[in-house]
Parts: structure tokens; C-alpha cells; sequence
């Protein structure tokens, strides 16, 4: 009787060990919990380009919620073989223009200005309630500044803050060249700069 | 070496992206120029600056109802019917009814459970995509669920057990167990339509306004229930988009329970941040903010609100928004980022209010030689002649207007390019009382300031002055005396420059907190008013 080899069996990898890719096919396949790492690894990177991208702060958790439904909902239509930051990004991109141009077409918007300003202690972990305060003061004038950028340089600069994007890849998800997001990003830096020093930040 | 190139090169380095080669070139470009070295310590800042806005990042939300639909999502395209679900939470709302009218002592009055599902909409299982959650917790007698954000009761005893413990009487027990009882069932709903989407949410919120509102309409005299049921009637509404009945209800809940220091005072800022949001209410925000000034005027929350609100209004409603920004400045600290915030939005009104309160009418003679700013005499009217204009003919005194409410009227005087001129302004001022002001003069011309014929302010002489100094716009204050009646503001000034453009002069008279003086009065023309004792004042003496 000829002995049967046992092959090894490999251990199933948690969805922690997986990469973004493996992780949405696995979902869309039906694991759920590999949505969870999913969330948990890019919530907090999401957030933040909202936050850069829009100024209108109370659309913020709407946005935010809206783009993983988005997620949920196009969750069969991801392939694998596309950067799954990339997939992402453009969804959030999406969710977040299309609240802009909703915005801008509410004829009882309130368009925020510079005292529009609410300053969250929460949002801070300062070790005093001064420092606190100092770093949300200095929190929001830099979002202040990036709210007042042009469209075109706040989104690559938020693709290229918040996210592993290379200048080709944000180029592909914005349709321009890699040099042209290198461009908008030096202007946009620049402009940052400049407007925090007009606003009396010093360096 | 193309700028675009090494400029491209900066952001690769600052990103991480740029080959050795690509940076060892930079590095030379670095080395050879300063301009180039000063933009990239200047980039390497502005990233500075935006990883900050990393570190301190508002902690991204973890709503439930975002893992809730991708489960969701996976099971109603694998093993449900879509139906289920509406038929799950038809049922779940009946049973909730149920438990009411079973813990309800007066069924005639209390919640009928069939009926609810009667007047609830119907269910609706297409999901909408995005309903936040955008309510307060009430504080007292209601907690939030660190983890899930949900309400939650606090600990208490069962309704029962409350009628037994209080002693009194049995019909005041009754009402208490009742109220407690209504609210709880309220409060359950409500609870589960958060961890709801779409019409679900709808459904369950319609529903828990329903049992809600019975806590207020059948125990009004549960005061404490009945306030905290409108509370969250209030919020039910906000997250229903329902802004009118909120602030509607916001408004009902302060009026009714205007002592209660949690209720009233939190829906007095639910009811701001609901007018902040929203245009259509925003005309009413004032009396609020007033409202929260007088209970509430030293808190944090008092500031962010007052402080947002300001600079909402400041440039449509400067006085209201100056006397918000006061009330912040009052109460906080001078190195407190409140006070410092309100300081930059006080300075910035009064900077606008300064240059609508100009004195816009001036009588004006000039333009004269730059030369002319060292004579130390000031013309006549019926003098005029001594003194010639810059291209020799004689001018005279006569009443100017400013151009664009800010510009000397230049237009004609044919001020030769390139040449400086001079020229005396003068004006009255009538006060009623005298009074210390302090003249604040937003301009490019150096001036020398004189009251009543008195030098007040004199400024170097402009030979001195470099010319690129010159150019700058000057806001220079001086502080003086005025007396009672009327007072001669006289200017003579320098402007360096013979563009038109360059001769803003926006003079305004304040008080010595740099704010408007409501009683003073302007005229080129002084006369005698109302009151008795005002004075003309002498002609402008010769020096």
C-alpha cells in the first residue's frame, strides 16, 4: 500500500496579516469581518481627506459614513487586480464632490468664513487644557488654509497627505500627468504657508 | 537648470519619491542658491504644518451602522428576502407597543401599540445612504454608551419600586412610575433607530415621537420626565431633518422648563447650533446667544458658539458681533486662545467699522508742492492767493468728497508723475461734553494733526522718510482732547507718490476702546445746534 504524503496544511491568514486587496475580494466574497480590518485600517485616513476636502464640517460624518456604504454597496464590482487605496480614494473623491456640487446648489447654504471656525477641545490630546487649545487653534487655521486652496491643488495634496498614493497613481485617479500633481503640490504647499503667515502663525 | 525641474525635484524629496541621482542635483542646486534653499526650508514647513494636522486629527467615527449595513448588505444578498427586515421591525414596533400599554395604568389615555403601527409610515427597506446622527445627550438621568454612542438609561429602580419607596401619595407615585415607564419605552426606540438607516430609522423615530410625546402630554406634571422626553422629541426631530419642529420644541422645552440648568441650558445650544446650521432660522440666533451670555457666559461652550456666531455676522452685523466677541473677551484671559480668537475678530470689525464711519467729507485745499509740508502756517480762507498750487495757479479751500469712500479726489489736480504733493484737510466735530478720543488715521500720507489750531501729532519730516516706508499704509492712532461743542480736526499731510490710487484717507474719530462714539457729529460746516452751549469753533490760526 503506498503511504499517502500529507501536505501541510497552511494556516489561514487573519484578515490583519492580508493585504487591502485580499481583504475586499475576501469581502465581497461574504467575510465580514474582513470589512472590519478594512474600516479600521482606512477610517482615520478618510476622515481626514474629508476633512481637507470639504469645508463644510457638519457634512463631515455624513461623508464619511457615506463613503463606506458606497463601499458596501460597489463591493462586487472591486477586482483585485486594481490598488484597492486607489478604488477607495476615488470613491471618496466621488462622494465628496458630488456633496459639494449638492451644497452648491442649496440656495440656503451657509458658506463658511473664517469665524465659521469651532474650535473642538475634544478633538485634541494635549497635555494641558492650554496645549490643547494652542493645538486646536493651530489645527484649525491650517485647515482654515487648506479649505481655501483651489480645488484641483487641495485634493492632490490631500491624496498625497493622507494617503500611500504615488504622484502616477493620483495622477491616474485625477486624469493628469504626474508632474502636473507635483505642480499643484508645490503651489499648494506654498499657498499654505502663505496664508498661515498671513494669519500671524509664525513658523 | 530648469526652476520647474528643481521645483518638481523638491516635492519628489518631500514625499519620499526622488531617485538618488535626481536628489544628489538638487542638493547642488540647493547649495548654489539661496532663493532656491529659502523655498525648500519653506516647503519642508508647510509639511511640517500639515503632519501637525495629522497628529492632532478629530478622531475619525465608528458608527455601527456602518458594520451593521456591511453585514447587512451580506446577508440580504445571500439568505433574506428583502421583506424580512420590514416585517422584523413592524413586529419589533408592535411588541415595544405592546409592553407600553401593558406597563401603562391608564390604558384610555396611554399608548395604544396597535396604533402606532397604524400611524408610523411603512417601513421602508430601501436603505438611505447617509443619516448621521447629529443629537445631543441629555445628561441626568440618561447616559451615552462609550462604545456604541448609544442613550441608555442610568441605573435606577423599577418603576414599582419607586411608587413604594417615596412615601407620598399614591397618585403622584402613579404618575412618576407612569412617566418613567413612557420615557424608558421612548427612549428604547429612539436608542434602536440609530442603529438604523433610511426608513428604518424613520419608522422608529416617527414611532418614539409618538410614545414621547405621550410622557409630556399625559405626566406634565413630571416635570423632569417631561423635559427630558422634549429633549429628545427635539433631537428626534433634528435627525429626521425635521429643523422647524425642533427648534419649535427647543423653544417650547426652555420656555416651560426655563430653570432646569441641564435641559434648558443644552437645548438652548442645540437650539443655536440648530439656527447656526441652518439660514432659514438664523435671523433668531441673537436672542439665544444673549439668552446664553447672561446664564452661561464663561463657558467653553459659550465662547466656541459666541465667537463662531461673530464671525458669522461680523460683516452683516458688526455692533452685534463686536458686542459677542466683548463678551468673550471679558471672560477669558488675555494668552487664552478664546480671548486671542475674539481679539482678531474684534480687530477686524473695528477695521471695518472704522472705514464705514470715516468722516468722508472734508474741506480740502492743495495739492501744493512737497516742499510745502515744511511751512508752518496753515491758509486762510481770503489768503489763498499767498500760496500757490503745485502747477503754479492759485487754489482755494473747497468742500471734497472721498472718491470710493476712501481716496482723495485727485482727479484734475494734474499732480506732475513721479512728484509728492501736499495739501490741508479740515473738519469739525461736535461732542457733546468733552471727552478724550483718540483720531485713527488709515493712510499712506505722513501728517501732522492739529485740534482747535493745536498741533497734536506730528510725524517725521518726509525728507527723512525712506521713500518704500512711504508707500506702506499707515493706521496710526493719536489720542486727544476734545472740548465740549465744536472741535477743528485739521490735517496736513504728504503723499509721496502722485498716484491717485495711492491717496487713501479713511479718518475716523473713536473712543479710547477704539470703538465708534455713537453721539459725535461731523460737519464741514459747523453750525450751532440744539444745544446751547456748542461753539464754533475760531478760524484756523495762522502759525
Amino acid at each position: 500500500m503506498n503511504a499517502i504524503a500529507m501536505r501541510p496544511i497552511a494556516p489561514e491568514p487573519t484578515p490583519n496579516a492580508l493585504g487591502d486587496e485580499a481583504l475586499m475580494t475576501r469581502y465581497a466574497q461574504g467575510d465580514a469581518q474582513a470589512f472590519d480590518t478594512l474600516f479600521e485600517r482606512h477610517r482615520g485616513s478618510v476622515y481626514a481627506f474629508i476633512q481637507g476636502f470639504t469645508p463644510h464640517r457638519d457634512q463631515w460624518d455624513d461623508l464619511f459614513q457615506d463613503v463606506f456604504i458606497r463601499l458596501i454597496r460597489n463591493r462586487k464590482r472591486y477586482r483585485e487586480t486594481a490598488r484597492f487605496t486607489t478604488w477607495l480614494y476615488a470613491i471618496t473623491r466621488s462622494a465628496c464632490i458630488d456633496a459639494m456640487r449638492k451644497a452648491k446648489t442649496q440656495a440656503n447654504l451657509i458658506q463658511p468664513t473664517d469665524g465659521d471656525t469651532v474650535i473642538s477641545l475634544a478633538a485634541c490630546a494635549g497635555s494641558t487644557p492650554r496645549d490643547a487649545a494652542h493645538e486646536s487653534f493651530m489645527r484649525e487655521r491650517i485647515l482654515h488654509a487648506v479649505h481655501s486652496l483651489p480645488d484641483e491643488q487641495r485634493e492632490a495634496l490631500m491624496l498625497r497627505e493622507n494617503t500611500d498614493m504615488t504622484f502616477d497613481e493620483i495622477g491616474a485617479l485625477l486624469g493628469c500627468p504626474a508632474n502636473t500633481v507635483k505642480s499643484r503640490l508645490h503651489y499648494a504647499l506654498s499657498a499654505v504657508r502663505r496664508r498661515l503667515i498671513q494669519d500671524g502663525i509664525t513658523p | 537648470m530648469n526652476e520647474e525641474q528643481i521645483r518638481q525635484w523638491m516635492i519628489e524629496r518631500l514625499y519620499g519619491e526622488i531617485s538618488p541621482e535626481d536628489d544628489l542635483r538638487l542638493e547642488e542646486q540647493l547649495s548654489a542658491d539661496d532663493a532656491l534653499a529659502r523655498e525648500w526650508s519653506e516647503l519642508l514647513q508647510a509639511r511640517e504644518w500639515m503632519r501637525s494636522l495629522h497628529d492632532s486629527g478629530q478622531a475619525a467615527p465608528d458608527p455601527d451602522a456602518i458594520h451593521d449595513e456591511a453585514r447587512r448588505d451580506l446577508a440580504r444578498r445571500t439568505i433574506f428576502p428583502a421583506r424580512w427586515l420590514a416585517a422584523a421591525a413592524v413586529l419589533m414596533l408592535a411588541s415595544v407597543s405592546a409592553a407600553v400599554a401593558l406597563l401603562n395604568p391608564t390604558p384610555k389615555t396611554g399608548v395604544d401599540g396597535s396604533a402606532i403601527v397604524m400611524n408610523a409610515p411603512a417601513p421602508d427597506i430601501t436603505l438611505r445612504e447617509s443619516v448621521s446622527r447629529k443629537v445631543k445627550p441629555i445628561r441626568e438621568a440618561v447616559a451615552v454608551n462609550s462604545v456604541t454612542g448609544l442613550l441608555s438609561m442610568n441605573d435606577a429602580p423599577e418603576p414599582a419600586l419607586i411608587a413604594a419607596s417615596h412615601g407620598g401619595s399614591a397618585e403622584i407615585d402613579a404618575s412618576a412610575a407612569q412617566a418613567e415607564s413612557l420615557f424608558r419605552t421612548g427612549l428604547s426606540v429612539y436608542n434602536q433607530a440609530f442603529t438604523k438607516v433610511g426608513g428604518e430609522r424613520k419608522t422608529l423615530l416617527e414611532s418614539a415621537l409618538l410614545l414621547l410625546s405621550d410622557v409630556v402630554k399625559q405626566c406634565p406634571g413630571e416635570k423632569e420626565w417631561a423635559a427630558l422626553a422634549m429633549t429628545l422629541m427635539a433631537d428626534s426631530y433634528r435627525a429626521l431633518d425635521r429643523t422647524g419642529d425642533a427648534i419649535e420644541t427647543y423653544r417650547e422645552l426652555i420656555a416651560r422648563f426655563p430653570d432646569s440648568e441641564i435641559t434648558a441650558q443644552q437645548a438652548r445650544y442645540s437650539l443655536a447650533e440648530l439656527m447656526m446650521s441652518d439660514e432659514k432660522y438664523f435671523g433668531g440666533i441673537a436672542g439665544v446667544i444673549n439668552d446664553l451670555n447672561a446664564s452661561d457666559g464663561s463657558s467653553e461652550q459659550f465662547a466656541t458658539l459666541a465667537l463662531s456666531a461673530a464671525g458669522r455676522v461680523q460683516n452683516a452685523e458688526p455692533e452685534q458681533a463686536l458686542e459677542w466677541t466683548r463678551a468673550v473677551l471679558a471672560a477669558w484671559p488675555g494668552d487664552h486662545v478664546f480671548h486671542q480668537k475674539a481679539q482678531h475678530i474684534a480687530d477686524d470689525i473695528r477695521r471695518a467699522l472704522r472705514d464705514r464711519d470715516a468722516i468722508h467729507d472734508w474741506l480740502f485745499i492743495g495739492p501744493f508742492p512737497d516742499f510745502a509740508m515744511g511751512f508752518g502756517e496753515l491758509p486762510l480762507a481770503g489768503s489763498n492767493s499767498k500760496m500757490r498750487g503745485l502747477n503754479g495757479q492759485s487754489v482755494a479751500w473747497r468742500p471734497v468728497a472721498l472718491d470710493e469712500g476712501r481716496l482723495l479726489p485727485l482727479k484734475g489736480a494734474r499732480i506732475p508723475d513721479g512728484k509728492g504733493w501736499t495739501g490741508w484737510l479740515s473738519t469739525s466735530v461736535y461732542t457733546p461734553h468733552p471727552r478724550m478720543v483718540v483720531i485713527s488715521a488709515n493712510t499712506q500720507a505722513v501728517y501732522y494733526l492739529y485740534i482747535n489750531g493745536e498741533i497734536r501729532s506730528r510725524q517725521r519730516n518726509p525728507s527723512l522718510i525712506d521713500p518704500r516706508e512711504l508707500l506702506r499704509l499707515n493706521q496710526s492712532y493719536c489720542k486727544v482732547p476734545l472740548e465740549e461743542g465744536w472741535n477743528q480736526i485739521t490735517f496736513k499731510v504728504f503723499f509721496s507718490t502722485s498716484n491717485p490710487e495711492d491717496a487713501i484717507f479713511l479718518v475716523s474719530v473713536l473712543d479710547t476702546d477704539l470703538n465708534p462714539i455713537p453721539d459725535l457729529t461731523c460737519s464741514t460746516e459747523p453750525h450751532e445746534n440744539a444745544s446751547a452751549r456748542s461753539t464754533r469753533p475760531a478760524p484756523v490760526e495762522r502759525r
